[in-house]
């Protein structure tokens, strides 16, 4: 039996470590101990998705994940997709794909999309626009309708072809 | 609020026993919206997602054993969701990938919110919700476990540690028909079919049906109604019958935005539909346009 204190979870790569109230969600602690703000807040609830993150490869709600829960475990965030080498930033193929084919208004919701359109890629490289659909579905986005969006995850997912 | 992390069963139920008001967390996907929204406010949280033995999906001599921790991810990879269309189609219709990669079958029956999608499914398949309070391994009857809005026959130290049921035999047929307001969104009518036709494969021996968002608990449908399936080759006539029947034990409340005469349209439709679906995936003769 254990009562947690301090949470260590290894964030994009590197391990960080900080102190929560139970119940917490893992998204709070992401913004708010970890200051990474990619990862958006809005509905509390698990409706609109664009708090999405990875853990242990698993894409999940993270507002909907209590942060001791991912004690010991891999997070990976939106800002982790990229690539960062001494010679500079390589985008991810999605996040390319959200930029080409403008897959946004607003942007509140993008990095959720592009999380999950990340978790969709993965699992399946060349997915049809139902199964972007029943994929995306976690996500909501209130500006505009989601073809762009599923363009950009097109566009990914012939970059993924390369 | 504490949190504790117990790596045994027994651990954690002396936990939630010690405890004035604690909550079990699983997968999170129903007791961290109740967190979040203030709607209550545990002294303590038993995380059991560390407890062995909880997580695995085994089908033995014709019985499945399900796990409390399976995910709904893992058990659409599963054996029986391959050969189970019913619990298959009544997984996928849960929520959406993300909430379906952290919630757990345990967790789902345990919050015992009557729109959840699975419970219908397991009420066709006779299955028993087994839990631990410590000294005993009880067995609950799915069809009567749930005993109101998110009320089940559980103690509040009691944990569920998994769903037991009798695979039905691979001539039977099986379907769950749903229709939400919006995608990913709660089930506003939900209806599972399982149909099981004579050994002959010619008029259907055994039908059961249940239902999940249209009364304060998932329930079966009552035995005559789905009598009327039993003895025949179906027709249209009567799966339209069953499908107005079904209506009249549903128990609706009128709420802000919610029309109850549209509501029990869905639930005519989404019977019949289950029944047809079912009647496809089974051995029994294709549906008949009249009465035989």
């Amino acid at each position: 039996m254990s009562e947690i204190d301090e949470i260590t979870i290894e964030l994009n790569g590197e391990e960080r470590t900080f102190s929560v109230e139970p119940g917490v969600p893992l998204r709070d602690a992401l913004r708010d101990e970890l200051e990474l703000t990619g990862t958006k807040e809005a509905c509390e609830v698990g409706e609109c998705g664009s708090c999405m993150a990875f853990l242990d490869g698993t894409q999940v709600k993270s507002c909907l994940i209590p942060a001791h829960q991912a004690d010991g475990k891999e997070v990976t965030t939106v800002e982790g997709l990229a690539e960062r080498t001494a010679e500079g930033t390589e985008l991810h193929p999605v996040q390319e794909g959200f930029i080409e084919e403008f897959g946004m208004q607003c942007g509140y919701c993008t990095p959720g999309f592009v999380v999950s359109s990340v978790a969709l890629l993965e699992e399946n490289p060349d997915p049809s626009r139902e199964e972007m659909k029943q994929h995306l579905k976690g996500n909501l986005c209130r500006c505009t309708g989601y073809t762009k969006i599923f363009d950009a995850v097109e566009y990914a997912a012939e970059e993924y072809d390369d | 609020m504490q949190y504790y992390q117990p790596s045994s069963l027994s651990d954690a139920v002396e936990r939630l026993q010690e405890a004035d008001d604690a909550k079990i967390v699983a997968g999170g996907q129903s007791m961290m919206p109740l967190l979040r929204q203030g709607l209550i406010s545990p002294d303590a949280l038993v995380d059991i997602s560390a407890v062995p033995d909880l997580d695995s999906v085994t089908v033995a001599d014709g019985t499945v054993e399900i796990g409390a921790l399976v995910t709904y991810t893992e058990l659409l990879a599963a054996d029986p969701c391959a050969e189970l269309d019913l619990l298959r189609d009544s997984v996928a219709a849960i929520g959406d990938v993300p909430v379906r990669n952290a919630g757990t079958i345990g967790g789902g029956v345990s919050h015992a919110d009557p729109a959840q999608d699975l419970p219908p499914a397991l009420q066709c398949y006779d299955a028993a919700v087994v839990s631990f309070d410590g000294e005993e391994t009880r067995r609950h009857d799915v069809t009567e476990f749930f005993l109101d809005y998110y009320l089940t026959e559980l103690a509040p130290h009691e944990i569920v540690t998994g769903i037991e049921f009798e695979q039905p035999p691979a001539r039977a047929g099986g379907a769950y028909a749903s229709d939400t307001e919006a995608p990913g969104g709660w089930s506003t009518a939900g209806v599972a079919v399982l149909l099981v036709p004579d050994e002959d494969g010619e008029t259907i021996a055994d039908a059961r049906l249940a239902y999940c968002a249209g009364a304060p608990v998932p329930q079966r449908v009552p035995r005559e109604v789905e009598e009327h399936l039993i003895g025949e080759t179906l027709d249209r006539e009567t799966v339209d019958e069953v499908g107005r029947a079904v209506i009249d034990d549903l128990e609706l409340i009128d709420d802000v935005g919610d029309d109850v005469e549209y509501r029990k349209h869905l639930f005519r439709v989404m019977t019949k539909r289950g029944i047809t679906t079912a009647l496809e995936r089974s051995s029994a003769p294709p549906l008949a346009e009249a009465p035989q």
